[in-house]
C-alpha cells in the first residue's frame, strides 16, 4: 500500500508541476506605429502619431510626390507599404496614404490613413469636418479650407473618456438598445448643428453630414462631465469639456494628466488679438479631485491662445503651463478671456481680447518656416485640469478666430 | 469569519464537555462500535490559481500565503474489526487565502464599474491579487490505516463560500482599451486601477482531497490534507476572468483524538 500512496504522491507532484509552470510567450498582438521619421529638414514640426492616424507637416519647399517615411512599429508586426519606401502623396486623394498594420500573430490589423499637410495653418476657425473615432464613440473636428484641403486637427479630452465608460451607460439609458450612434452625444467635447444631420460613413470613418456636405457645427459645445467610479478611482472624477489646438497624449492621461495636452499646431504669423463669441452656465455643484463638494465655490471657464517659439527642447507647452500661472520661457504672446467670475452669461458674449507680449523677441525667419505655434485652448471647468470643477458646467464657443499682424507679408 | 469560527468552536467545546462527563462509558461503547471522533486545527497553505497557467500569465512576481487557518471536527467508521479500512465524514470552517503579484501581457479584462460602466480591454503589466475566502466545508474520505500509528484518506469535499474576497489591483504597465489595436493608456507613476470580483465568486465549491496524518501520542495527531478544487472559483458566465480558477491548498495541523 505503501506504493500505491507514493505513486499518488508521485503523479499529483507532476500533474501540478507540468500545469503551473510559465508557458512560452504567445505571439505579440499589437500592431501600432510608434512613430514616423523624414530626412532632416523635411518636417515643420514632429510628426503626429496617435494611435489612429499620422499627420506630417512638411516644409513648402519638399517635393511631397517623392516621400519615403520610415515607422517604427510594435515589434514583430508587419507595415504595407513597407517603410522606406517611396510614395506620391501629392497625387494621393487629400494627400493621404493607407498604411496597414499587421500584428506579429496576424490576428489584429490596423489602418493608419498617413497625411501629409503642406498648407498655411488657419487663422479663421469653422470646425468644418465633424466626424467621430474610428470605435464611432466620440467627435473629432478638422479644419478644412475652402477647396476641402485639410488644414488642422482640434484635439480634445474625449479619447481620455471613453476609458471611463459612463457615456455608454447615459446613452443607452437615453435611447435603449439604439444608443450606438448617440454615444457622442454624452462626451463633454461634441458639436451643436443646426438642423438635421445624419451619420455618414465614407471609407472607415463616419463623417456628420447635411445631405451630400459634411455638417459644419453652429457651436461647439464643452460640457463638464462626471466620469463615473472609474474616473473616481484614479482620482479624475470629472472631465471637463475642453478644445486645444495641438495633441492629447493619452499616453500621460493617467500618470501626468496636465503634461497629456500638448498645446500648439505650427503658426506662420504673429498673433494681434483673438476674437470669438462665447456661452456660459456654471453647473450647481462644485467639486473638488476628490469629489467632495466645495460649498459656496462657483464653477468658472477658461479660454485663452498661446503663442510660442519651438526649439530643441521644447515641441510644445502643454497643460503644465497651469501650474506656472501660464508662464513659460519660450511663451511670445497670451490672450486670456476674461472670464474670472463669471458664472453665467447672459446669453452670448463676443470677446476681443489683446496678445499681450512677453517681451520675447520673433525670429521672423525661424516663424516663415514653422518655428513657431499657436494653441487655442478652451474649457468648461478652468480647474477642469485639476479635476476641480462643476458636472453640469456648459460653455459654448463659436466664430473663433485669430487677428494677425503679419498677415500682408505671408 | 471571526465569528463563525467563535461559534464552531463554542459548539466544539459543548461536545467535548459533554463527551468529557460521560467519556469512559460514551467512548468505549463508540470505540466498540467502530466509532472515533477527533477535533483538528490546521494551517491553509496554497494559492487559487489558473491550471495550467495561461500563456497571458508571463511570472509570478510575489506570493503570500496570507493566514488562513481550519478548525474542524470528524468522524470515523471503522468498517473492519482490525480498523484498516473506514470511512470519514467532517466539517471544517476554513480560511483559503493568498496573496500574489504577477506580471501578465495581453490579458483579458472586463470590468463594470458602480453606475453599470463597462471597461473592457487588454492589460500588459502587473497584477496584484488578494483571495480571503471562507468556508464552511464538509470532507467526506475512505480511510486506511497503513500502520498503526499511519492513517491515509482520499475523498472529496464539498464547500460553501461563506465569506469571499478576491480582489487587486493592475499596476506599471498599459490598458489597450477594448482590444489589442485599441488605445494604449500606460498606468506607471504609482497609479494603479483596482477590481473586486467578491460578488462573483460560485458559492458551491468541490474537489478532491487526499491526506495523511500520524498518531503523535494517544490522543496527539498531525496530519497533512491536499485539497484540489475541481470547479472554478468562479461561474462559467463570468467573462471577466477567461480560464477557470481552482484553489489548491495544503491543510496542516495538529488534532485531538478522543
Amino acid at each position: 500500500m505503501n506504493t500505491f500512496f507514493k505513486t499518488i504522491l508521485v503523479s499529483v507532484a507532476t500533474a501540478f508541476c507540468a500545469t503551473s509552470c510559465i508557458q512560452d510567450e504567445a505571439l505579440n498582438t499589437e500592431c501600432d506605429i510608434l512613430s514616423c521619421s523624414l530626412p532632416e529638414g523635411y518636417l515643420v514640426a514632429a510628426p503626429k502619431v496617435d494611435n489612429y492616424t499620422v499627420t506630417l507637416q512638411i516644409q513648402d519647399n519638399v517635393d511631397i510626390s517623392k516621400l519615403a517615411p520610415e515607422f517604427e512599429i510594435t515589434p514583430g508586426a508587419t507595415i504595407t507599404p513597407a517603410s522606406g519606401s517611396v510614395q506620391d502623396f501629392l497625387h494621393a486623394e487629400n494627400n493621404t496614404i493607407n498604411y496597414t498594420v499587421t500584428s506579429q500573430d496576424g490576428a489584429w490589423r490596423k489602418v493608419y490613413p498617413v497625411r501629409v499637410v503642406q498648407n498655411m495653418p488657419p487663422s479663421e476657425y469653422f470646425f468644418n469636418v465633424p466626424k467621430l473615432d474610428p470605435q464611432r464613440k466620440y467627435s473629432i473636428f478638422d479644419e478644412v479650407d475652402t477647396d476641402g484641403a485639410f488644414l488642422m486637427s482640434w484635439a480634445s479630452g474625449n479619447p481620455g473618456y471613453v476609458l471611463c465608460g459612463v457615456a455608454d451607460v447615459e446613452a443607452r439609458k437615453k435611447y435603449g438598445d439604439s444608443y450606438k450612434d448617440h454615444v457622442w452625444e454624452f462626451f463633454p467635447t461634441r458639436a451643436v448643428f443646426n438642423g438635421e444631420v445624419s451619420l455618414v460613413d465614407r471609407g472607415g470613418t463616419t463623417f456628420f453630414m447635411v445631405g451630400n456636405e459634411p455638417a459644419v457645427p453652429e457651436y461647439i459645445h464643452l460640457e463638464t462631465c462626471s466620469t463615473g467610479s472609474f474616473g473616481t478611482m484614479v482620482g479624475m472624477p470629472i472631465a471637463a469639456g475642453n478644445i486645444f489646438q495641438g495633441f492629447f497624449d493619452i499616453s500621460q492621461a493617467i500618470a501626468n494628466p496636465r503634461g497629456a495636452t500638448k498645446f500648439g499646431e505650427p503658426y506662420r504669423y504673429v498673433p494681434q488679438t483673438f476674437k470669438g463669441r462665447y456661452r456660459y452656465k456654471a453647473g450647481p455643484t462644485f467639486t473638488n479631485e476628490k469629489g467632495q463638494v466645495e460649498a459656496g465655490r462657483q464653477d468658472e471657464c477658461s479660454i485663452y491662445a498661446l503663442f510660442y517659439e519651438t526649439d530643441d527642447n521644447v515641441e510644445y507647452i502643454d497643460g503644465s503651463i497651469h501650474d506656472a500661472d501660464f508662464k513659460h520661457p519660450n511663451l511670445v504672446a497670451i490672450a486670456m478671456v476674461d472670464t474670472k467670475g463669471q458664472h453665467e452669461t447672459n446669453g452670448w458674449v463676443e470677446f476681443d481680447t489683446p496678445f499681450e507680449m512677453t517681451g520675447r523677441a520673433v525670429d521672423y525667419d525661424k516663424l516663415a518656416h514653422g518655428g513657431y505655434k499657436i494653441g487655442i485652448v478652451i474649457s468648461s471647468s478652468a480647474d477642469g485640469d485639476y479635476f476641480r470643477g462643476a458636472v453640469g458646467s456648459t460653455l459654448d464657443v463659436a466664430d473663433l478666430k485669430i487677428i494677425n499682424t503679419n498677415t500682408e507679408t505671408e | 469569519m471571526k465569528k463563525y469560527i467563535i461559534a464552531f468552536a463554542l459548539c466544539l467545546a459543548a461536545i467535548g464537555a459533554s463527551a468529557q462527563m460521560n467519556r469512559t462509558k460514551q467512548l468505549i461503547i463508540a470505540a466498540t462500535k467502530g466509532w472515533e471522533l477527533e477535533l483538528r486545527l490546521g494551517y491553509n497553505l496554497g494559492g487559487t490559481s489558473p491550471l495550467p497557467l495561461p500563456a497571458e500569465i508571463r511570472s509570478i512576481d510575489s506570493y503570500n500565503p496570507a493566514l488562513g487557518f481550519s478548525l474542524d471536527a470528524n468522524v470515523t467508521k471503522w468498517l473492519d474489526v482490525n480498523k484498516k479500512w473506514g470511512i470519514q465524514i467532517g466539517a471544517k470552517l476554513e480560511n483559503k487565502n493568498m496573496r500574489t503579484k504577477a506580471t501578465v501581457k495581453n490579458y483579458n479584462m472586463e470590468i463594470i464599474g458602480d453606475g453599470g460602466e463597462l471597461v473592457k480591454g487588454r492589460w500588459t503589466g502587473g497584477v496584484q491579487t488578494k483571495v480571503d475566502n471562507s468556508f464552511l466545508t464538509f470532507p467526506i474520505l475512505g480511510t486506511y490505516k497503513v500502520h498503526p500509528r499511519t492513517t491515509l484518506k482520499a475523498g472529496v469535499f464539498l464547500s460553501y463560500l461563506l465569506h469571499g474576497d478576491f480582489s487587486g489591483y493592475v499596476y506599471d504597465g498599459y490598458l489597450r482599451e477594448g482590444d489589442p489595436t485599441g488605445l494604449k493608456v500606460p498606468y506607471t507613476d504609482g497609479k494603479t486601477a483596482s477590481y473586486d470580483f467578491s460578488s462573483d465568486l460560485r458559492r458551491f465549491q468541490w474537489g478532491v482531497q487526499i491526506g495523511a496524518d500520524w498518531t503523535a501520542f494517544k490522543h496527539l495527531k498531525v496530519f497533512g490534507d491536499l485539497s484540489w478544487g475541481l470547479n472554478s472559483a468562479f461561474p462559467k458566465d463570468f467573462e471577466t476572468i477567461t480560464f477557470s480558477m481552482y484553489p489548491i491548498y495544503v491543510n496542516m495541523g495538529v488534532g485531538y483524538l478522543f
